[in-house]
Parts: structure tokens; sequence; C-alpha cells
């Protein structure tokens, strides 16, 4: 009888509607399908039954299954689909806790970063980048510089000869003539580089380190520039708080000079471990002394500029708080890696 | 240098407690070492820069402090009456180098007694850290230390002939001076003498001859002005500073020299007795007229960049003990006798105003900057390319290590035999010695000292100078004399390339340092590598190559010859390269053009190789680029087998060759002409095809 069909249909489909929604897994689906679509599943049953029926009513009962049985299918690929998106979701079993395939990174020497930090304060001032020799002329290294020989002042300049007129720099400021001979004003430039001193090497002495020199020279430059220039530049690398003090000192190619030193951050200045008096001293400058003018046939009486120099171990050392100067030079990777 | 702060009190009465005074120092110049009580006092540890000689004593600071301050100064003069003959009638000076000597004086004390000193005296000085000898010589050295002037005491009974010689030294001459030790002299040196023999070295010290002791009754009191050059190279040629030296070097107050005689006579005759004998000599040069320096107001605000007003000069120059004459816009300074080594110019004179206003007072400007046309992009040096080629050898893995210039001579023949190298001439290590014509020992080195901390997987790389002996031939100008600099870039790799833990673990070999050379130029963007195969010593047989670029020579690479790396004991392969980065640099495109992405689609097509081993792979992939013309848009080498399944004396290349033409679609038939015009080119090299298994 068709009408026992057509509840038969019915019955069918809200069994299979409720069903494939509820199933919970891929394997309850995969039986769910033989149950629907197998060989002697429901749908075959009922197929089976549609020889029982008259021949005028078996189109009409042959459509309402087909319609039916497109619509569980369906309703099985949807729920399929759903349940492989949840089962990939879960299902692979990756240890998340190994560790990555890396990359692995080098490193850059700590006075190569802090370099970085320093050039790139002074490039944005507008100064250039020069880089000068490590092997000088007594000429380059001293008397250029207003440092005669049988000057006093050379005490503080342990000095490696090559020859008697040859040595190893004892510190950037030869460049200051190199830079004023080729050029005229205005000159600007900030000079890094290796400087050698014979002196026994300590936690706080190397036989080589390295400087920073820095010159600038115009028609108006006068200490107010030296101290505003200076002061924005520490600012800038030890950060916005930085107490700046200018003292005077004493360097042969400046005159006024001045060792310019910062607030010890650890005991504001009251004296500590660390600094010691309470300041840390980070540049020696001062005003280019008219005999250097002269040696690079400046005019002293047109021309003014300042000059300024500092030791980048030692503001790395500040920095990133390394108390002995010598690891620098050791290359130890467990220090290099370190930066 | 140590000041007594009690001390410091009898010269300026400052009422400030020494915190505040040290702060005022610091802000003279002077920077405090050091500052600890003890016994009642007060010491300060002084830094006294070179060019203030002058305060290398209790006076000289206690100057400053009333200029300071504006407290007075209170400086007591002496005055000696002596009894008796004049000196004059014992004792002959004779001044025989007024270049080196400008003032002798001398004055004589008779019947006086040697014994200790007080223990006020005593421990003052020790209190500045000189030891107390007796009554006569600590008064010298009390005075020195107060006035800064040296004075020697004489045993006068000593002294040959009552003859005191200001003389060089003759060339044989030598003399034993107070520490016991005998010096020889030259006739460089100028020296004290009797009619017989040297009975000091001027400046410098005393000689044992003429020393005072227990014994000693009369005794001539010596003050000098000595010229600081012959002084200093004197000290240095002998190996011996002294307090006097020192001083002496740094300190030239030719007027002080009588006043501190004075000061000493006066002093012993008060803690030893005796008699001062009347009158004193005094042999000298004409002085030198006081300096007079002109200082406008507009050199001072050009200078400082702040106006200070004429008045405030004028207090502070006269503060500090200068004359001061005043005009319209402008002033003079007359410089006193005890800056006179120091105050040379108008700069000198405005520092003095700038020290005495304060720098804190100078007010903070940035300048605002000309534009320069050629000064503009200042991050375009060299030096920023150079941290180019860090930064990419950091990024794949290399740790950056900086190293001395100077390197261990013994190294360097060890490794790369005997080359010519800088010496240097005073090394502090005799091992230490020469300048390194190549960075290679220095990585060495490196690998060396972490080997021997355990870690074996390195990968270095160094960015430093080069020194290279300029031929003898060539010395023509100052700037040839220097040795030629080059900047180089050197890596040094050994041990594991990488370690997983999904195994795949294998040892860096050659093609791992060729890759990072060719990562290199290509991130430098040099179009041109070529490594030749060249037999260098450093190398291990086979593995030595050079670089080259467009031509020219820009470096070395190879594997470290093993019997070097034993040498070392280095235990496995070490992998190294040398650059001229300057050269290299040269070569870097810096203009990038943008070529077309091909329109048309490519034809990939794999081809097998079998090859003769003596047939390179270079050679190998140059026929195939040749042969295929311009349509070759990409050749990629995926695979390389050498082993049992390739007959003996051959090798498998695996190439994938990707066809494609800027013009149009390839077809088919156009791919498979070109691709058998290749394999016929590489058959008749007696390379064939690999049959599939």
């Amino acid at each position: 009888m068709l009408e026992d069909i057509k509840e038969e249909i019915g019955k069918l489909r809200s069994e299979a509607q409720k069903e494939f929604e509820t199933v919970k897994n891929e394997k309850e689906l995969e039986a769910l399908r033989i149950k629907y679509f197998g060989r002697k599943g429901l749908f075959s049953q009922i197929i089976s039954k549609i020889e029982t029926l008259e021949a005028s009513e078996r189109p009409e009962a042959g459509f309402l299954i087909n319609t039916l049985k497109n619509e569980i299918m369906e309703l099985f690929q949807l729920r399929k689909e759903k349940l492989t998106a949840e089962s990939q979701a879960e299902g692979r079993s990756l240890d998340l806790t190994l560790p990555g395939r890396r990359r692995e990174y080098g490193s850059l020497h700590p006075v190569t970063l802090i370099l970085d930090q320093i050039l790139s304060i002074f490039t944005d001032l507008g100064f250039e980048v020069i880089e000068s020799r490590e092997v000088e002329t007594e000429y380059y290294n001293f008397e250029a510089l207003n440092t005669p020989k049988d000057h006093p002042a050379r005490d503080m300049h342990n000095t490696f000869y090559i020859t008697d007129e040859i040595l190893l720099r004892t510190h950037t400021s030869p460049v200051q003539i190199r830079v004023m001979e080729k050029s005229r004003p205005p000159i600007r430039m900030v000079s890094p580089g290796k400087c050698y001193r014979r002196d026994a090497s300590d936690a706080s002495h190397s036989p080589v380190f390295h400087q920073l020199e820095g010159l600038l020279v115009d028609e108006d430059i006068s200490f107010a520039d030296l101290k505003g220039v200076l002061s924005s530049f520490l600012m800038q690398l030890f950060g916005k708080d930085t107490v700046v003090r200018f003292n005077p000192s004493y360097f042969q190619f400046t005159e006024p000079s001045t060792e310019v030193a910062i607030q010890c951050k650890m005991c504001r200045g009251k004296g500590c471990r660390i600094c010691g008096n309470g300041y840390l001293e980070i540049l020696g400058a001062g005003m280019v002394h008219p005999e250097v003018f002269r040696a690079v046939k400046y005019d002293p009486k047109k021309y003014t500029g300042f000059a300024f120099g500092m030791g980048v171990e030692r503001i790395a050392m500040l920095k990133y708080n390394i108390d002995d100067i010598r690891l620098f030079f050791e290359n130890d990777i467990r220090f290099l890696r370190q930066f | 240098m140590k000041i007594s702060c009690n001390w410091l009190r009898e010269f300026v009465d400052f009422k400030t407690s020494p915190e505040t005074l040290v702060e005022r120092l610091a802000s003279l110049g002077f920077g405090v070492e050091e500052l600890h009580s003890t016994d009642g006092d007060v010491i300060i540890e002084l830094e006294i820069t070179p060019n203030r000689g002058d305060c290398l004593c209790i006076l000289g600071i206690a100057r400053e402090i009333s200029a300071a301050l504006s407290l007075p100064l209170k400086d007591r003069k002496v005055e000696i009456k002596g009894s008796g003959d004049s000196i004059k009638n014992f004792a002959k000076v004779k001044v025989e180098d007024f270049k080196l000597c400008r003032r002798y004086t001398a004055r004589m004390i008779t019947e006086l007694k040697i014994g200790p000193s007080p223990s006020w005296l005593k421990k003052r000085i020790e209190a500045m850290g000189v030891r107390s000898v007796n009554n006569v010589v600590d008064a010298t050295n009390y005075v020195l230390l107060e006035r800064g002037q040296p004075l020697h005491a004489f045993d006068w009974r000593l002294i040959k002939g009552g003859t005191i010689i200001v003389r060089r030294a003759g060339k044989a001459e030598s003399i034993i001076t107070l520490d016991g030790v005998e010096r020889k002299l030259t006739d460089e040196m100028l020296v004290i003498a009797d009619t017989e023999r040297p009975i000091a070295i001027a400046g410098i010290m005393g000689g044992l001859n003429t020393e005072v002791t227990d014994k000693t009754t009369d005794v001539l009191i010596e003050s000098a002005y000595f010229d600081p050059v012959s002084i200093r190279r004197t000290s240095m040629a002998l190996g011996l500073e002294t307090l006097a030296s020192y001083r002496f070097q740094r300190n030239a107050d030719i007027e002080e020299v009588r006043v501190s005689l004075d000061r000493a006579a006066e002093l012993i005759s008060r803690l030893a007795g005796g008699r001062i004998i009347k009158g004193v000599i005094d042999e000298h040069f004409p002085f030198p007229r006081p300096k007079k320096i002109k200082v406008s107001l507009e050199r001072v605000y050009k200078l400082l960049g702040m106006k200070v007003s004429k008045e405030k000069i004028i207090n502070i120059l006269k503060n500090l003990g200068f004359g001061v004459n005043v005009y319209r816009a402008s002033l003079t300074a007359v410089v006193p006798s005890f800056r006179y080594a120091d105050v040379k110019n108008e700069e000198d004179v405005i520092e003095e105003i700038a020290r005495l206003n304060g720098y804190d007072k100078i007010p903070q400007r940035i300048p605002v900057l000309k534009f320069v046309h050629d000064k503009l992009s200042a991050r375009n040096s060299s030096y920023f390319i150079t941290r180019t080629v860090k930064e990419g050898l950091a990024d794949i893995g290399f740790n950056e290590v900086l190293n001395s210039g100077i390197i261990r001579g013994s190294i360097l023949k060890n490794l790369l035999g005997e080359i010519n190298a800088i010496k240097v001439s005073n090394p502090m290590d005799e091992e230490q010695n020469v300048l390194r014509p190549s960075l290679i020992p220095g990585l060495i080195q490196n690998l060396i000292f972490n080997f021997n901390r355990d870690i074996t997987d390195l990968k270095l790389f160094e960015v430093g100078r080069i020194f290279l002996p300029v031929e003898e031939g060539n010395l023509s100008s100052e700037s040839e004399i220097l040795p030629e600099e080059q900047i180089m870039l050197c890596m040094a790799m050994s041990g594991n390339a990488e370690q997983r833990w999904d195994g795949g673990t294998r040892m860096l070999d050659f093609y791992d340092l060729k890759g990072v050379i060719e990562y290199l130029f290509e991130r430098l963007r040099i179009p041109h590598l070529e490594i030749k195969p060249s037999p260098l010593s450093l190398f291990e047989k086979g593995t030595g190559t050079e670089i080259f670029s467009a031509d020219t020579k820009v470096g070395i690479a190879g594997e470290l010859k093993r019997g070097i790396a034993r040498f070392f004991k280095i235990p496995q392969d070490v992998y190294l390269a040398e650059l001229n980065l300057e050269k290299l640099l040269s070569f870097s495109v810096r203009e990038k053009k943008y070529r077309p992405i091909p329109r048309y689609p490519g034809v990939r097509r794999d081809i097998s190789l079998i090859v003769p081993v003596e047939i390179n792979e270079g050679d190998v992939r140059n026929l195939i680029l040749k042969e295929g013309g311009g349509f070759i848009e990409n050749l990629e080498l995926f695979d390389f087998y050498q082993g049992e399944q390739v007959p003996q004396g051959h090798k498998a290349l695996g190439y994938r060759l990707s066809y494609q033409s800027a013009e149009k679609t390839l077809t088919s038939a156009e791919v498979d002409k070109i691709h058998s015009c290749i394999i016929k080119t590489l058959s008749s090299r007696g390379i064939r095809l690999r049959e599939k298994e």
C-alpha cells in the first residue's frame, strides 16, 4: 500500500535526521552509513518494498524514496565534513614541546653594538662617520696635536713604537688632523677605531681598546654648543633622566678642556661601589686649540670648534654591566653569544 | 697628590666641610681620587693634570681655593738676618750651563745638630706619602710639599774645593745616588759637581758622597730652577723619577726659588739649631719679563658662547694672582710667575675665566648646521657598508670577534711561514711583537681558546685592519713611510653544521664555507664570483682556493692544513676564508635595476648524467648553459652521487633545467630541440645520460 510506504518514509526521515545530527564521531557515522546505505541497509529494504505496490503507484513511491535518499545523503556528507574537520583539529599527535628547527642567529660584538647606538645618535645630528689608520706618525699622534716631544702630557700615553717616527696611535685624535688637512670647514665627523697603549692589562686596562673621536668646526661654534651636543648625546645614550656634569680638565689639543661625567644612577651621585665618587667619566672634550688649527692651516681667528673623545669599552661596560675589560678581547663564545 | 686639610688651612681659612671642598675642587678641574680622615686630619687625594705643576703643593691648592671662595691667601714672607761672614766668603757657585739651569740659589747653615724630626712634622710629611729621614732632609721635603719647590741639602764639609759647579756630566762619569745605585751619566745630563766629581744629578737626586748624615754639622741648601725638558730626559734615561724631578718637569716658577730657600733655611735652623750664615748665593740668567696676554671680551663670548662681564673677569683674574690692565673692549692679563708654564695665550686665560666662573654657568645650545652638499649622506660611508657585512654574517649564525692588531710572532710563523711582518720595537711581551698581516692568526687563537673550553661548534668572523710593510724603494713621501692598512674580513668555521633531534647531524665542510661566500656576494650585490683552486701552504692539499670578482683577487678560502691544526692541538677540521673588504665592496652594485618577470610559461626538464670524474661540475654546468643559449632561465643541480651505482671513474649529476623565453611561449618541439643539442654536446665530452634502472 502506498500509504504504508509513505508513512514508512516519513518515519525514516525523522529517524535519520535525528541520528545523523547526533552522531559523535567518524566511526559511528560510518556505522550509520552502512545502516542506511549498505547493501542490506534501510534504503535497500524500503526500495525492495516498491515491488509490492501496484504498477501505477510505483513511480510516485520511487520518487519519494529517491528524494529522501538524496536528502539523507546530503546530511551524511555535511556531517562527515564536520566530523573530519573536528578530528583533524584535535587529532594529530604532535609533541608540541619538542624544540623547533631553529635558524641559528650568531651575534655582533658588544663594541659593534654600542658603536651602533653612538653612531646613530651622531649621524642623526648630521655628523659623518670616517675611519682612519691605526698606525700613525709621531706628527699626527702628538706633534700636530700640540704635544711636542718631552712634554709631560706624553706620560699619559704609553706608546708602542714601530720606529722612532712610527707608532700605534694612542688615541683616535690623529683623525682630527687628517680630516682637517683634507677638507675645509664646516667639519662635523665622528671616527671610531682601535687604539693601543703600552699599559699592563687588568680589569680596567687593556693594551688595545676602542675610542670614538668627534669634531665639529665652523665659524661660530662655542663651548655652549659643546655642552648642548654632548648633553644631548649622553641623554639619548643613557636616558632622559641622565644628569650630565662638565668639569675642567686638560688636554694638549683643546682649550678650554672639559671632562664630561654622568651622575651614577645606582647611588644618585652619593658615591658607591660602581662609581666611587658619584659620577662616571664618559668623555673628554674641549674647544680646538688654536695651535691645532695652525697646524692644519685654519685661521684660528675665524674658525672655532670642539672635539671630543670617549672610550667605547667603558660605555659598553656601563651599559651591559661588564666588570672586566679583558672580556672584550678574549672572544669567549659564552660571552659573545650574550649580545 | 695627597693634600692635608689641616696644612691647607694654614694658607687659606676655609670653613666648608671637606666634602663640599672636594666638590668645589672637582669643579675647578681637580679630580678627587680619595678622601679619608686620619688622626684629626682629612687627607684628600687629588688628580693633578700635567699642566698644573703649580698645584703639586699645599700652596698651589690653597691659591685655587682662595680664588674660588674669595678668601685671602695667608702666605707669610720669611725674613732671614743671618750671622757671621757672608756665604760668599766660604762658598763659590759657578753655573756653566745657564740654558739648563736658569737660577741657582744657596744658603749655608753651620753647627747644626742632626736628629729625628718632631712628631708634628713627621706626621705631616708621612700623611702626604713621604718617608721621614732626619730633621734636615725632612725640612727640605716639607718645603717641597708646602711650596712645590724641590730643595737639596749637601753636607758642606764633604764638598771638595768649597765650590759648586753646575755643568753637564762628562761622558764617562758616574755617580752613586742616595738610593745606593750607581748611575752612568752622559753629556746630555746636568749635574751638580764640586771641583772633583758630581755630587748630585741636578733636579733628580743627590749623591751619596755628600749625603747629610748623623755626623753632618754644616749644610749647604740648594734651591734652583732647572730646564724642564732636560730634567725629563735625564729622568727617563735613568729610569729615575723623584718628587723633585716630577715637579721640575711640570712646575717652573723661577721666582719661588729664593722664597723656598729662605723658608727651608728658617725651618732647618728651627729644627736642628745651628747658625744661618749671612747672605745668599743667587746666580741667575736675566728673569723672563712678565707675560702679558690681551683678552678681548668678544673672544670670550665667541669661545664660551656666553657673556661674562668685565668686572667679573677682572675679579677672577685678580683672585688667581694675575695682574690686570683694563681697556675699553679688552684687558691685559699679566701672568704670575707660577703660571708661566701653563698660561701662554688668550684661550688659556679664557679657560681660567670659564673655570672660575663655573662650567655649569655656560648655557647649552645645539648648533644649527650649515647645509653642506657633499656631506649630506652621513650614513653612506664605508663604515655602514661594512656594518651590513657584519649583520649578514650574524644573521646566518656567525659570532663576531675582535682581536688586537698586535699578535704573537710565533703563531704567525707557524701558520703562514716566514712572512714579512712589521715588528713592534718595544713590545710589552717579547712574544706579542708583530702587527698582524692577516686576521687568520687571531681567529685561530679564538678557536683554540673556545675548544679548550669544550665549545667545538664554532662560526666566527672578524672585520679589522691588517698591516703590510711598504717596499723600501717606495719611500718617497711621508704617507708612504707608514705601513699599508687594509680592512679585511675573516671567517673561521668548524664542528657540526647543525644538530637536530631527529637525526641529520653532519660536520661542516668546504661547501658550507663556499656557501657562506656565495651568500655574502649575493647579500652585498656583487655579481661576479669565481673560486679558483690554488695550492696555498696554509690549506689542506686540494682545498686551497683564491676568490675573484671581475678578475680581481679579493681573498682566499680553504680547509686549514691538518698538520697545522694538529700542531695547534685543534682536534677537527677548520675552514677559513679571508677577504679584502675594500676591494670586495668596490664591486658591490649600489644601483639595483628591475628585470621584468618572464611573461611566458617555462618548461622544466630533468636530466641525469654520468660524468667522468675528471670533468668538474662547473664545466658541465657551463657546457649546458652555453649550449642552451639564452633559453635556460634557471639551472639547478639537484643530485650528486659517486659510488657503487655508478661505473668506476664516474659520478652522477642530476640537473633541473628551466627553459623559458622572454618573447614567446616555447613549444614542446622547440624545447626538445635545444635539449637534444645539449645532450649531444655533453656526449661529445664523454658525458652520457644515466639509464633508468
